[in-house]
C-alpha cells in the first residue's frame, strides 16, 4: 500500500529515526549525533 | 556521552535559534521549541488570552475541527467564522468585533481576544501577502494579537502561488510557528514570538502546559539541521513538486476538486467506484462525502513522498 494519507504518518519517519532513538537510550548520542542528524533528513 | 543543560537552553537549541532568526531576518524574536502542533496551539493561545477571552478562527480551522477541544479545555472558546475556502478575511474579523462591541452588555459574551489562522489552511489554501496585510491591519485596529499556525509552513511558502516569504511572515504575525513534525523532523515545532508584549513569561506557559522537553537538545538538533543549507525549503519544495504532478494528472483526467489547493494537500472528488479502485493500492483519506455517489478524498504528499510512487498514482489515475 503506497501512502498518501498524511504528511506526518509513520511512513514519513525515516528508518534512521529508530537509530536516533536507540542512540538516545544507549546514551551514545553525542558520538553519533551528526550522522544521525544527516540521515534524519535523508 | 555528551551532557548538556536541559529544557531547551542547550547549545544545540541556541544554534537552531540563531539559524531561524537568520532565516526570518530578525534577531529580536524569541524562539521556543515545542513537541507538537496541538501543544503549540494550546500553549500560545492560553498564554495570550485573558480568562474571559476567546480566539477568532475559521470554522474549518485546525483548532476548531481537529484538536479535540484542546483550546476549549484551557477555558477559551474558539469563535468560529464560516468560510468557503478556509481563509478568514479582514472584513470578517471586523464584523466579529463589531458584533461583540455592539452587543447590549458585551460583558455577557466571550470577548474576541486574538486571531488564529493557519498557513496553509486546513484545506490547503494559502493567504496572499495582500490578504495577510489586510488582516494584520485589522488586528492592529482592534488590538488583537495575530497567531499563525505554521504546522505546514514550508509547504505553504514553497507553493508556486505563494507571494510571501518567511521574513515577511515574521513581520506580519505576533506569534507563529515553523512546523517540523510534518516537514521532515521526527517531532517538533519552533514557536516564534515577534511581539515584545507577548514574550514575557512564555516559558512558564510552556511548562504549565506540559510542553517543556527536558531533553530539549533533541528539538534543537533537528531544527538546526533543517535550517542549514536551506534544507527545510528544499524538502518542502519536493512535496509541492510531487503534489503539483498529481494535481495535473487529475486535471488532465477531468476530475474535479473540492477546493483549488496550491499546496501539498489535494482534494479530488472521485466517484465511489474510482475511490474504491485507488484505495486498493493507495492509502488516501476520505475527507468529505459530496453525495451518494461521490466523495472528496485527501491526497497528501510530504518530504518523504517518493517520485516513483507518484508515478504509480498518476498511472492509476490515468486508468480510471
Amino acid at each position: 500500500m503506497i501512502q498518501f494519507q498524511c504528511d506526518y504518518n509513520e511512513g514519513a519517519i525515516p528508518v534512521s529515526c529508530n537509530v536516533f532513538l536507540i542512540a538516545i537510550w544507549s546514551r551514545r548520542w553525542g558520538m553519533v549525533k551528526m550522522p544521525i542528524a544527516m540521515k534524519l533528513v535523508n | 556521552m555528551e551532557q548538556t543543560v536541559g529544557y531547551g537552553e542547550d547549545a544545540y537549541c541556541d544554534e537552531a535559534r540563531k539559524l531561524i532568526q537568520k532565516a526570518c531576518q530578525r534577531e529580536d524574536v524569541d524562539i521556543h521549541f515545542l513537541v507538537g502542533g496541538t501543544q503549540a496551539n494550546t500553549t500560545v493561545i492560553a498564554h495570550i488570552l485573558r480568562p474571559h477571552q476567546g480566539v477568532i478562527a475559521a470554522s474549518s480551522g485546525h483548532i476548531n475541527v481537529h484538536e479535540t477541544g484542546a483550546i476549549e479545555s484551557t477555558g477559551h472558546k474558539v469563535l468560529a467564522i464560516p468560510t468557503d475556502d478556509g481563509k478568514l478575511t479582514a472584513s470578517q474579523i471586523e464584523e466579529a468585533m463589531l458584533e461583540h462591541i455592539n452587543e447590549d452588555g458585551p460583558e455577557h459574551m466571550v470577548q474576541p481576544g486574538m486571531v488564529y489562522l493557519s498557513f496553509p489552511t486546513e484545506i490547503g489554501t494559502i493567504y496572499s501577502a495582500e490578504e495577510l496585510k489586510a488582516i494584520r491591519a485589522m488586528c492592529d485596529k482592534y488590538d488583537l494579537p495575530l497567531f499563525i499556525d505554521g504546522a505546514r509552513l514550508g509547504y505553504g511558502l514553497c507553493s508556486p502561488e505563494c507571494d510571501l516569504t518567511l521574513p515577511q511572515l515574521s513581520q506580519l504575525a505576533d506569534v507563529f510557528y515553523i512546523g517540523g513534525t510534518k516537514v521532515g523532523a521526527l517531532f517538533g515545532e519552533a514557536v516564534i514570538i515577534t511581539s515584545d508584549a507577548l514574550k514575557k513569561d512564555f516559558r512558564y506557559s510552556i511548562k504549565q502546559h506540559g510542553g517543556m522537553l527536558a531533553k530539549g537538545r533533541l528539538l534543537g538538533i533537528q531544527f538546526a539541521t533543517l535550517f542549514t543549507d536551506d534544507l527545510y525549503f528544499q524538502i518542502s519544495r519536493h512535496a509541492i513538486d510531487e503534489a503539483m504532478r498529481i494535481r495535473a494528472a487529475l486535471q488532465a483526467k477531468g476530475i474535479g476538486f473540492l477546493i483549488d489547493s496550491p499546496t501539498n494537500q489535494q482534494f479530488p472528488i472521485f466517484t465511489n467506484e474510482q475511490a474504491a479502485i485507488l484505495s486498493q493500492n493507495f492509502l488516501l483519506s476520505p475527507w468529505k462525502r459530496i453525495d451518494d455517489t461521490h466523495v472528496a478524498m485527501r491526497i497528501c504528499t510530504s518530504w518523504a513522498t517518493k517520485h516513483e510512487n507518484v508515478d504509480c498514482l498518476i498511472e492509476a489515475i490515468d486508468k480510471l
